[in-house]
Order: structure tokens, then sequence, then C-alpha cells
């Protein structure tokens, strides 16, 4: 159950999180973000050449937490299987360890 | 315990993505855009909050190894290490998009400022710490020295912090905690960043707990796999005496005189 909720819940905060700063960049010119910025009548803003640098600072961040998530839980599945695998085994072993000193 | 904690980890994901989504409108629909230094100055609530999980994190890993130096019970050791790999991913986050941000403002993508350069030896001490824990021989011993490295680094945590204060940086002056004067930012700037650290911290919490997890995990399995050598090789040990037993019945009685 956590699995078939915690991977969509994952990957839809990725999308989103990549996704809107990308939309946010494209809509630069006259995009809703900058309506704000028309109220406090700014006058030195670069917002050509900022951009790229805001663009860059967010995809950097979530980009780098999403990978580290990704590596992270990843590594939790193998593990899990490994531990799995190795408590079927021990449980075999000493099932055969019984069954010979029966004999 | 693992299994446990499945149900509130999934919601403890969808609050942090609720967070997130929430802090992102308001970074980029309902926050104004700063008159000097413009849409750039939107990195801040993104900055801020990574500086901020990063000196939590640390905060974390010293208290985490003082524990773990004075009890010796490794889930310390655990915590220590989960915050310390999260504290070295938020801080390089943070001195990255520093960078980016500094080269449209100061025109540099590094300064030897003060501020700048006290954290680049935090996080030095910090990777340094990761390393040692890395190719350390396991054992007790290896964690008390990373446990104590990591205790001392945490020294540099109110350097890192008062340092725009103490010395002429070109680094802003403080704008939160207990350092700040004044933080020159609009009542709804001041509104976005609390809202984008609480969702920071959140999601800082969550890889905390995974990673604490996974290092749970890595233990289980290294104790399995020292249950299966002793098992594997139990038989051959149980052998030794009885061999050498034979030996000493089939060795010539020493002579008596």
């Amino acid at each position: 159950m956590k699995r078939i909720l915690t991977r969509p819940l994952t990957i839809l905060l990725a999308i989103v999180a990549s996704v809107v700063p990308a939309t946010a960049a494209l809509a630069a010119t006259n995009g809703p973000i900058f309506r704000a910025a028309e109220y406090v009548g700014q006058e030195n803003t670069n917002t050509e050449t900022n951009l790229d640098f805001l663009f860059a600072i967010y995809i950097i961040t979530w980009a780098g937490f999403f990978t580290y998530i990704f590596i992270v839980s990843r590594r939790q599945r193998t593990m899990e299987r490994d531990i799995k695998a190795l408590k079927q085994l021990l449980s075999q072993q000493q099932g055969t360890g019984r069954a010979s000193s029966a004999e | 315990m693992v299994s446990s904690i499945g149900p509130k980890r999934t919601t403890w994901l969808a609050i942090t993505a609720g967070l997130v989504l929430l802090t992102l409108w308001m970074i980029f629909e309902w926050v104004p855009t700063e008159r000097n230094l413009g849409v750039v100055q939107r990195a801040l609530y993104v900055h801020v909050p990574l500086a901020w999980i990063s000196m939590v994190a640390v905060g974390v890993v010293a208290v985490a190894s003082l524990m773990y130096l004075f009890t010796g019970k490794r889930k310390w050791d655990s915590i220590a290490l989960a915050s310390a790999e999260t504290g070295v991913l938020a801080g390089t986050l943070m001195l990255v998009t520093g960078a980016i941000w500094a080269k449209p403002i100061w025109n540099v993508w590094w300064t030897w400022d003060a501020k700048l350069t006290t954290t680049a030896i935090l996080w030095f001490l910090y990777v340094a710490y990761l390393m040692l824990r890395a190719f350390a021989p396991p054992g007790n011993q290896a964690y008390r020295m990373a446990a104590v490295v990591a205790v001392l680094g945490a020294v540099d945590v109110p350097i890192v912090y008062y340092a725009a204060n103490l010395w002429r940086t070109a680094h802003p002056e403080l704008i939160v905690g207990p350092g700040a004067e004044s933080s020159g930012l609009s009542s709804e700037m001041s509104t976005t960043l609390l809202v984008s650290v609480v969702a920071f911290t959140s999601l800082y919490i969550y890889m905390l707990v995974d990673r604490y997890r996974v290092r749970q995990s890595e233990l289980e399995l290294s104790d399995l796999k020292r249950e299966m050598r002793n098992h594997l090789y139990a038989p051959m040990v149980t052998d030794v005496p009885a061999t050498a037993q034979s030996l000493r019945d089939a060795a010539p009685e020493p002579a008596g005189d």
C-alpha cells in the first residue's frame, strides 16, 4: 500500500517541481509571475539575463533532491530484497542442519 | 519497525508535496519581484531554506554524535550518518545556487568572502566525515572517530551564521534568526520565505527518515551475513577440538624419566 502511494506521489512532486519553474521561465515577459512586479514599479531588473540563472537554480535544486531520493529508495528496495533472500537461505540452512543432526 | 512507519512516511510525503506546491505557487505567482535585484531575487526562497536545512542537519549530526559517544548506541550513529548525508546534499545545493545567484549580482561565481569561505570549510568538514565513514575499516572505532569529527565540525556553524555580521563581506547580512536586525523584506516576501523554510524542513525530515531506514537495513543485512557465516563455518569450528583431541590421543606418551 505504502509503495503504491509513495512512488506516484514522488513522481508527481518531481514533475510539478520541474514543470512549474520551466513554465514560469517560458511565460517570462508577460506571464502571471510578473504581474506582481508591475505593482512595485521595478526599474533595475534585467529580466532577460536573470531568468536563465533563476531557471538553473530551481532545476538544479529539485534535480538534486529527486536524484538523492530516487537513489535512496532504490538502495532500500535492493536491501529489502537481499534481507528477504538471506533470511530464507538461513532458515533453509537451519532446517538442513536440524535434519542432519537428527540423523 | 520499518513496515510500521510506512503509512506515516506516505502521509509525510503528501504533506511535503503540498507544502512544496504551495511554496512554488507563492514564489512564482504571489510574491512581488524585488525592486533592485529583479527576478533572480526569487532564488532567495530556495537558497536561504537550503542554508537553513544544512545548518539544522549539522546540528542534528553533532547532537546525535555526542549521544553516540556517550551511550554507544547504534541508532544515534545511524541518525548522525543520515543527517550528515542529507546535510551535505543541502550544503552542496546551497553553494551551487549561491554561485549561480552571485554571477548576475556580483559578476563573479565565487569570491573568498568570509561567509562563503566559512561555509565551504563546513562543507569540506562534513564531506571528510562521510569519507572517513566510507573508507575507514567498519567498526565502533571508525564510528567514534567520525563522531568526534562531526562534533568538532559543528563549531563552525555559529561562525558561518555570524560571518556576514562580524566581517565586512559581499554577502548580505542576516535576514532571519536571532542575529538578524532588519530583514528588509516585505511581508509577502517574509511569508513566502517562512513557508519555503517549512517546506524544506519537511523535505529534510522525510529524507532523514528515509536514509535512516536504509542504514537500519544495512545493519540488519550485515548482521544476517555474520549469522550466515557463523552458521556455515560452525561445523568446522566444532571439529577443531575433536581433531586436537585425536592428535593428542595419537601422540606417543612422554618418557617417564
